[in-house]
């Protein structure tokens, strides 16, 4: 599965808050991604997980144990495409799930805690590409990790891939950033560019991919770049409610 | 409400809450039949003057599908006047969280389209013989009950010779004494399941600066919302 692929996947699930485990699968080894992930707005907590376990019984293990313990509960999609297994915890304003999927004789899970009741201030980092005209599909995931974060972005936007290149490297030029290294591969698939920009301590890693005619794959990584003002993290659910 | 025996319950706590004590809980599990069960549970969560200066009470009720309403579908919180009841009257305050949402308020103006008022349940008569009602209170008897057996009085109430109806009201119960009722026509059930003292409110309020739920007003069927 390729890195826009994961995106999409992501973002077509969930995120995180308070209490901060994430659904674990007997027997597998939870590989946390990032620390805390914002993704279109909204703060995911996410791992992943590797079973030989059939998705069936993986979604099957979570739905009694989620039902049992008496939460609501619901299953969505197919064994052979992705299963989704979701419990809503409606005291806290949490959604925690699971998305399986099967790949290579194995099934693929990603745990994710998702904040129902509270919104990331706007975060996107100035060096992301963000296109006037022709967007198809964009989103944005932030991860935080201590300190370091770093601001991630996907889309499919309708123009050639050499304008894109062009406008991805005019606008970091104007930010102060010099072109550290550039790639152009041909694949089957069609052509793919990748640059990396540098400021710094800064990295803008950019990769552009023709998906079809006139449309080209997005994906940007910005490392190290700081558009959220401190203190504006994830706050503390725990500490938050109280009394009228 | 969603079914009858639930809304038996509303009805029967139109009646007032002047014995229950802050820390009060009891708590109910409904069949609708079909498979449709339900818990309840209604806890005194705290006491303090309301706006009009009237003791009351705030009431946490929570609905869910689990007996231990880990993650109740619906939560009210009320600060209801103890002498007045859950009426239009008696209630200056509303929270309340649906599902996955994030608890919120009423807007208190608006009370008085979601709840009943307080006169009306009063003047209405009482069933009497002459529109086929018949109302026969019965003699205190031990019930045995989810929550243990309890001293209780039955009451029946039939139409036209049929049992509709069956209360037991047990004194030994906080807040509305309700022990059990019975719907034999219709297959509804409600059973007390526990009761207590030491209740604290589980309910996650907003902050005091949220915007308040101010509800839509409802169309009329067949009715035009434009020029109304």
């Amino acid at each position: 599965m390729n890195a826009l692929g994961v995106a999409m996947l992501l973002s077509s699930t969930t995120l995180a808050g308070l209490p901060s485990q994430l659904p674990v699968y007997p027997n597998t080894v939870q590989i946390q991604i990032g620390d805390e992930l914002v993704i279109g707005g909204e703060y995911f907590r996410i791992a992943y997980f590797t079973t030989p376990d059939p998705v069936t019984d993986v979604a099957e293990y979570f739905f009694q144990k989620w039902k049992r313990m008496g939460f609501p509960t619901m299953v969505d999609g197919h064994p052979e495409e992705e299963m989704i297994v979701s419990a809503f915890y409606t005291r806290e304003g949490l959604q925690r799930s699971v998305v399986l999927k099967q790949r290579a004789g194995k099934t693929i899970g990603f745990s994710t805690l998702r904040d129902l009741w509270l919104s990331a201030h706007p975060s996107t980092a100035e060096e992301l590409l963000s296109p006037a005209e022709g967007v198809v599909w964009l989103q944005n995931v932030e991860s935080r990790d201590g300190v370091a974060r770093m601001q991630h972005r996907t889309g499919l936007i309708e123009s050639e891939l050499g304008a894109l290149a062009a406008a991805t490297k005019k606008q970091l030029s104007t930010a102060g950033y010099a072109l550290a290294h550039e790639a152009t591969l041909l694949r089957d698939s069609g052509r793919h560019q990748r640059m990396e920009h540098t400021r710094g301590r800064r990295r803008v890693v950019t990769h552009l991919a023709e998906v079809d005619a006139g449309v080209t794959a997005l994906l940007q990584t910005c490392v190290g770049c700081d558009a959220v003002p401190d203190g504006h993290g994830v706050p503390p659910r725990a500490e938050e409610g109280g009394r009228p | 409400m969603g079914d009858s025996a639930a809304e038996n319950l509303v009805r029967h706590m139109a009646g007032g809450f002047s014995d229950a004590r802050p820390g009060d809980w009891v708590s109910y599990r409904t069949d609708a039949g079909k498979g449709r069960v339900s818990f309840w549970r209604f806890s005194v969560v705290g006491a303090e003057k309301d706006a009009l200066g009237r003791d009351a009470l705030w009431i946490e009720i929570e609905l869910g599908q689990h007996g231990d309403l880990r993650a109740p579908l619906a939560q009210i919180r009320m600060l209801v006047a103890r002498r007045i009841g859950l009426v239009g009257d008696g209630v200056t305050r509303v929270f309340v969280a649906l599902g996955v949402d994030r608890p919120q308020e009423v807007s208190p103006e608006q009370l008085g389209r979601i709840l009943p008022p307080g006169p009306e349940q009063d003047d209405a008569p009482m069933p009497t013989d002459a529109d086929g009602t018949t109302v026969r209170p019965g003699t205190e008897s031990r019930l045995m009950t989810h929550a243990g057996t309890l001293p209780a009085i039955p009451t029946e109430t039939y139409q036209r010779g049929s049992l509709v109806q069956r209360i037991w009201i047990s004194h030994r119960l906080p807040l509305l004494h309700l022990a059990k009722l019975e719907m034999p026509g219709i297959g509804h059930a409600m059973e007390v399941t526990g009761f207590g003292g030491g209740a604290r409110s589980r309910m996650v309020l907003p902050p005091g600066n949220d915007s308040k739920v101010r509800l839509e007003p409802q169309g009329r069927p067949g009715s035009s919302q434009q020029g109304d």
